[in-house]
């Protein structure tokens, strides 16, 4: 195996190879949907990349209100849910 | 949004060195306060009326839904979160990166130097070859194994086995194994705080802590490790994009830090995540005329079929069902309706 420089949590080391010039590169002002779905602001930003922890605390927090039983299940459609979209 | 400046590099000032770097710490942040809320709640269940109406088997039941919903997210959190942070450091003090590093990655079952050690030494710089531990074992035939056994056995089985010989091989540096050790240590006093705080409970331990941790290997981790890579091959100049898949699907992408642009983030490891889809606009053109694999489903999607496709060759065939928008010209006169260009687990891509 080729010897490799170990990682090192907290360096600027080993973060992969990288072809050079990729900040010279011209990019199109004009963005496609997939471009602007992919890059929100704000509030938007916040829940879209959080999606997935946040969906825990909801469901979590809720099973004051409605019980153990329906967030179980509630976990489980969303779980196939995502299955199904993502 | 500054790709590729100095000031969308991060200035060297502030906390972030990307301003987008921000939702990695809240994603972190939301993670802990879902494992502090489902704790607590195990811990008063009997003392709280709302809860206890339901009894102990409601009690497990919560537990099971807090192991899933914290499981998968904690998969998330260090196979795409913990991931960028590896390749782009998300503070500009060092000993921000190395501390936030240490509690980042313990709800995944992993500790961090490990994980980063596994991702970008060994995966990042071998990508396919024989040497890439971190990918599914070949048979005989040169097909990948099948994608249950490869979930089932890599964690913690065989990343134990090959981390262990990593650190006493001497191949990495005589510090190396030192520096495992060290890290170990760290993740072990970590990893110890929730089972603190439920008491030692073994049954809260194996749902709340344990589970979690399986789930966030088996059932996030490795499919998505294996969909990232299936029916790719090594890097060659005639198939410069061969060795990745990347995935469009908008809701997956936006949800998973654009870990889809896959492609583009091996051959770009340094790219930030949030980049990456203005990126991929640049590339395009030469994806679609190179044959790249370009996917419209996530990994969610595309786990599922790779996963049903064991039993059923229908549904692997339709995970490599390619993007319309990315087929190339030359393939529609040739083959308008052949959806997939090669199978999950034959090596060589066929054009």
């Amino acid at each position: 195996m080729t010897r490799a420089r170990a990682g090192n949590i907290g360096s600027t080391a080993n973060r992969g190879v990288d072809s050079p010039g990729f900040g010279t590169l011209d990019v199109p002002s004009a963005q496609s949907d997939m471009n602007k779905a992919a890059s929100p602001s704000g509030l938007a930003a916040v829940v879209g990349r959080s999606l997935f922890p946040l969906t825990a605390l909801v469901l979590l927090a809720g099973t004051f209100v409605w019980g153990p039983w329906v967030t179980l299940g509630a976990t489980y459609v969303w779980w196939r849910l995502v299955g199904r979209i993502g | 949004m500054n790709m590729g400046t100095p000031a969308g590099r991060g200035s060297g000032k502030g906390l972030f060195a990307h301003s987008e770097d921000v939702h990695c710490v809240l994603f972190q942040v939301f993670l802990v306060a879902g494992f502090a809320l489902a704790f607590t709640m195990w811990n008063v269940w009997d003392s709280v009326p709302a809860l206890a109406e339901y009894g102990h088997a409601g009690r497990n039941a919560f537990a099971v839904a807090a192991a899933m919903l914290l499981g998968w997210s904690s998969g998330i959190n260090v196979g795409v979160n913990f991931h960028n942070h590896s390749h782009r450091k998300v503070f500009n003090a060092a000993w921000m990166n190395r501390w936030f590093g240490r509690f980042w990655t313990v709800s995944g079952g992993w500790p961090a130097y490990y994980w980063e050690h596994s991702h970008v030494t060994v995966h990042h710089a071998h990508l396919l070859e024989s040497v890439d531990w971190t990918l599914p074992k070949r048979k005989a035939n040169g097909e990948w194994e099948s994608i249950y056994v490869y979930a089932l056995a890599h964690w913690p089985f065989r990343y134990v086995a090959h981390l262990w010989d990593d650190a006493v091989s001497g191949r990495y540096g005589a510090k190396f194994g030192r520096k495992m050790a060290v890290e170990f240590a760290w993740f072990v006093a970590i990893w110890m705080i929730p089972p603190f705080v439920l008491g030692f409970d073994p049954l809260a331990v194996a749902l709340l802590w344990l589970l979690p941790q399986w789930l966030a290997n088996v059932a996030v981790m490795a499919p998505g490790m294996y969909a990232q890579h299936a029916g790719c091959s090594v890097k060659t100049a005639d198939e410069p994009f061969g060795h990745s898949n990347t995935f469009v699907n908008r809701f997956f992408n936006l949800t998973m830090f654009n870990i889809g642009y896959h492609i583009e983030h091996h051959d770009h490891p340094s790219v930030h995540w949030s980049e990456l889809p203005r990126f991929h606009e640049t590339m395009k053109a030469r994806y679609i005329d190179a044959g790249a694999r370009v996917l419209p489903i996530g990994y969610y999607r595309g786990g599922q079929l790779l996963c049903r496709g064991e039993w059923v060759s229908s549904q692997r065939d339709l995970f490599f069902v390619q993007h319309a928008d990315y087929i190339r010209p030359s393939d529609v006169v040739e083959a308008p309706s052949a959806p997939a260009r090669s199978a999950v687990d034959v090596p060589v891509r066929a054009s």
